[in-house]
């Protein structure tokens, strides 16, 4: 009686013993820019940004969104026809409701020119402006004529009778912003300046002035870069940047972080092709996405910053960078808003362009691009009032006095660092005796055992492979492999990375896994 | 009541071999919600589906756990590869006692880690698409990961993210 009672003792507290296992991963607690923040967190304070009123402001309209998703659901409809949308439309009298008649039309049109299949909606913006309210309906990967193309709505909606209405729909096929984007980079790419805007979406009529596009580009070329990071001798990641003061540069986090990333080394260009070398990191704020850097040479032209606000609705807007990392060229588009340094505009972006300049008609600066919205009509821009102050601290200041964090130790400090692995055997002699026969494996496989175990009948083995760089795993088994089929072992399963072999006895898995080698064997 | 007991005894016994025989089958199981659907063989029992998925390996009690979080807009384009190092510091922050030793890149764009502990070792493979992150992570004892990993693989092969909005 004894005996049962303890082994029900047993029994329950093996039972109730938690699980020895205990890797979690809070999602709560994944920061996507968390190994930004602890290398930020040393640069000194004097130059740091106040952002404190940065991008508090959430724009949300529930309303707005549940228009886009109801005309998005039509737009698939075959035939579509004026009666499929009527609800939606703004119908009252004047000159506005023959305009939006005239719009709808036109995208019907489009429309019916085209089979588009899509279940589902990947993102919706919405931009308020004094014109109403414009939102944007991504659609990855929808079928387009039976290829796969991303499409973008754009509704532009004005309120009536205390609902909004559809003034002016438009359809972004990923074939029009590719033909946009191709169309500039070959003005890039045969060194000419003057690029253009999109005109598919567009709030006021973007007129297209050469000589007024030259002056702006001429007065402004010096006080632009290209930033590009190298890696195995070529480029790898590239982006913009543009002088605060001379000799100190304004890009993106998220390019420099790109670099850290993924090159060995980083260099500025200038639009005379002066390349200069990055030697500190002064300042850096994740949230603005800016970071602000010293060059080894006090060189450049600085640019003039205006306030944000000094903009007016639909104005025109220029940018100058290199998208291809060639040359330097102008775009313009369309303002729309601005909500807490957060600025929308009508300008299509690349992810190279994060870094560059958004200019007025004056040549004054007010924002830099960002890549948090690319390869759409529209895109966003960080206002660059939160920089006015840094710019006037740095201008008071002696070159040689300005002070930063090495790039190099930045650099040292991004990378992450393997630690050693440990080594793991389980196996019994006799037992090993028997399975190192199937196909000679310490004969045929030249690879380092990490891990040997032996459990429910089941042999397991796991090889690092040193040479995962250059060759894949799976090729380091041909005599291996040529053994077992000697052997008299078939192949009975056979991908790019497992194999799976069997004869009247035994089965073996092959599989390579994060650069391992790893073999299963069982008794069939 | 004697003359019974042979009858119960092959009645258990029938019972005995249909659950075995149940349980030797390997057939497979889908799980599917807002986020993400995936489908796994039937060696894994569902454990709980509160913030994504816990699995856990009905012979080694290894766990296969899949968690999303959906990101702010400005990610939206934002790369995976250009991301993960921020991504791994948290998770690392929060593991202390786990080592880093491996990492790769998967065809599906995925992105791979491996940790170890003093008697475990974790696989988590980190997956982004649109806005939507997918943390899959796979424990196990070392005597069992590598038995068990042919399966985890199996079933992460099947693994669709479904961001956004689904419409009719």
């Amino acid at each position: 009686m004894k005996k049962v009672i303890y082994t029900i003792i047993l029994f329950t507290i093996f039972m109730i013993t938690p699980n020895a296992l205990s890797f979690n991963i809070d999602m709560d607690k994944i920061n996507i820019s968390s190994s930004a923040d602890e290398l930020t967190k040393d640069l000194d304070n004097s130059y740091k940004i106040d952002t404190t009123s940065f991008g508090k402001k959430v724009v949300e309209d529930k309303k707005a969104e549940e228009i886009a998703i109801a005309l998005t659901k039509i737009a698939k409809t075959k035939n579509i026809s004026k009666d499929d949308i009527i609800d939606y439309m703004f119908v009252s009298g004047g000159a506005s409701a023959i305009a939006s008649s005239i719009l709808v039309d036109s995208y019907i049109g489009e429309l019916n020119n085209h089979d588009l299949s899509y279940d589902r909606i990947n993102n919706i913006r919405v931009i308020k402006s004094d014109e109403g309210i414009l939102t944007f309906v991504y659609i990855s990967n929808a079928l387009v004529d039976n290829k796969k193309e991303d499409i973008v709505f754009t509704y532009w909606l004005k309120e009536q009778n205390k609902t909004y209405k559809l003034y002016y729909p438009v359809v972004n096929l990923g074939e029009d912003l590719e033909a946009y984007f191709n169309s500039i980079t070959s003005v890039e790419l045969q060194g000419n300046i003057i690029g253009e805007s999109y005109n598919k979406v567009s709030l006021n009529n973007n007129s297209k002035d050469d000589q007024k596009l030259t002056t702006l580009f001429n007065n402004n070329k010096n006080k632009v870069v290209s930033i590009s990071g190298l890696k195995d001798g070529g480029v790898d990641t590239f982006g913009n940047g543009f002088f605060i003061r001379k000799g100190i540069i304004v890009t993106t986090w998220t390019l420099l972080e790109d670099i850290l990333n993924k090159d060995e080394y980083m260099y500025v260009n200038d639009s005379n092709n002066n390349t200069y070398q990055v030697d500190k990191v002064i300042a850096a704020d994740t949230k603005y996405n800016v970071v602000i850097l010293k060059l080894k040479e006090e060189v450049g032209e600085p640019v003039t910053l205006i306030n944000t606000d000094s903009l007016t609705k639909n104005e025109t807007i220029y940018t100058i960078n290199s998208k291809e990392n060639v040359g330097f060229l102008i775009n313009y588009g369309t303002y729309i808003n601005n909500n807490d340094g957060i600025i929308n505009n009508l300008l299509p972006l690349k992810k190279a362009d994060q870094g560059s300049i958004l200019l007025n008609s004056e040549g004054n600066v007010f924002g830099f691009n960002t890549s948090d919205n690319i390869n759409s009509p529209e895109s966003i821009a960080h206002s660059t009032d939160y920089l006015m102050s840094l710019q006037e601290k740095l201008n008071n200041l002696d070159f040689s006095s300005i002070t930063g964090e090495e790039i190099t130790n930045f650099k040292n400090n991004y990378y992450v660092t393997y630690d050693e692995e440990k080594k793991f055997n389980n196996v019994k002699d006799n037992i090993w005796d028997v399975y190192k026969k199937i196909g000679k494996l310490e004969d045929t496989i030249n690879l380092d055992i990490i891990k040997k175990s032996y459990k429910n009948n089941i042999l397991t083995i796991r090889y690092k492979n040193n040479y995962t760089d250059s060759l894949n795993t799976l090729y380091l088994l041909s005599d291996y492999i040529d053994e077992l089929e000697n052997e008299g072992y078939k192949c009975t399963y056979n991908s790019l990375n497992k194999y799976i072999y069997k004869n009247d006895k035994y089965k073996i898995i092959i599989k390579e896994n994060m650069n391992y080698l790893i073999i299963i064997m069982m008794e069939v | 009541m004697k003359k019974y007991i042979p009858y119960i005894i092959i009645v258990i016994l029938i019972i005995v071999s249909i659950v075995i025989l149940l349980n030797l089958k390997i057939s497979k199981k889908e799980y599917k919600n807002n986020y993400f659907s995936i489908t796994y063989d039937t060696t894994w029992k569902k454990v709980s589906n509160k913030d994504g998925l816990l699995l856990e390996h009905k012979k080694t009690k290894s766990t296969l756990t899949i968690k999303t979080k959906e990101l702010e807009d400005k990610y939206f384009s934002t790369k995976l590869s250009d991301r993960t190092e921020d991504i791994i510091y948290s998770i690392k922050e929060e593991n202390k006692s786990y080592k880093e030793i491996s990492s790769n890149t998967n065809d599906d764009g995925s992105i791979s880690y491996l940790f170890e502990s003093e008697d475990t070792n974790t696989l988590v493979r980190i997956y982004k698409q649109d806005n939507l992150l997918l943390i899959a992570y796979y424990e196990a004892k070392i005597e069992d990961f590598d038995a068990v990993l042919d399966s985890v693989d199996s079933a992460l092969n099947t693994l669709k993210l479904t961001p956004g909005i689904k419409i009719d």
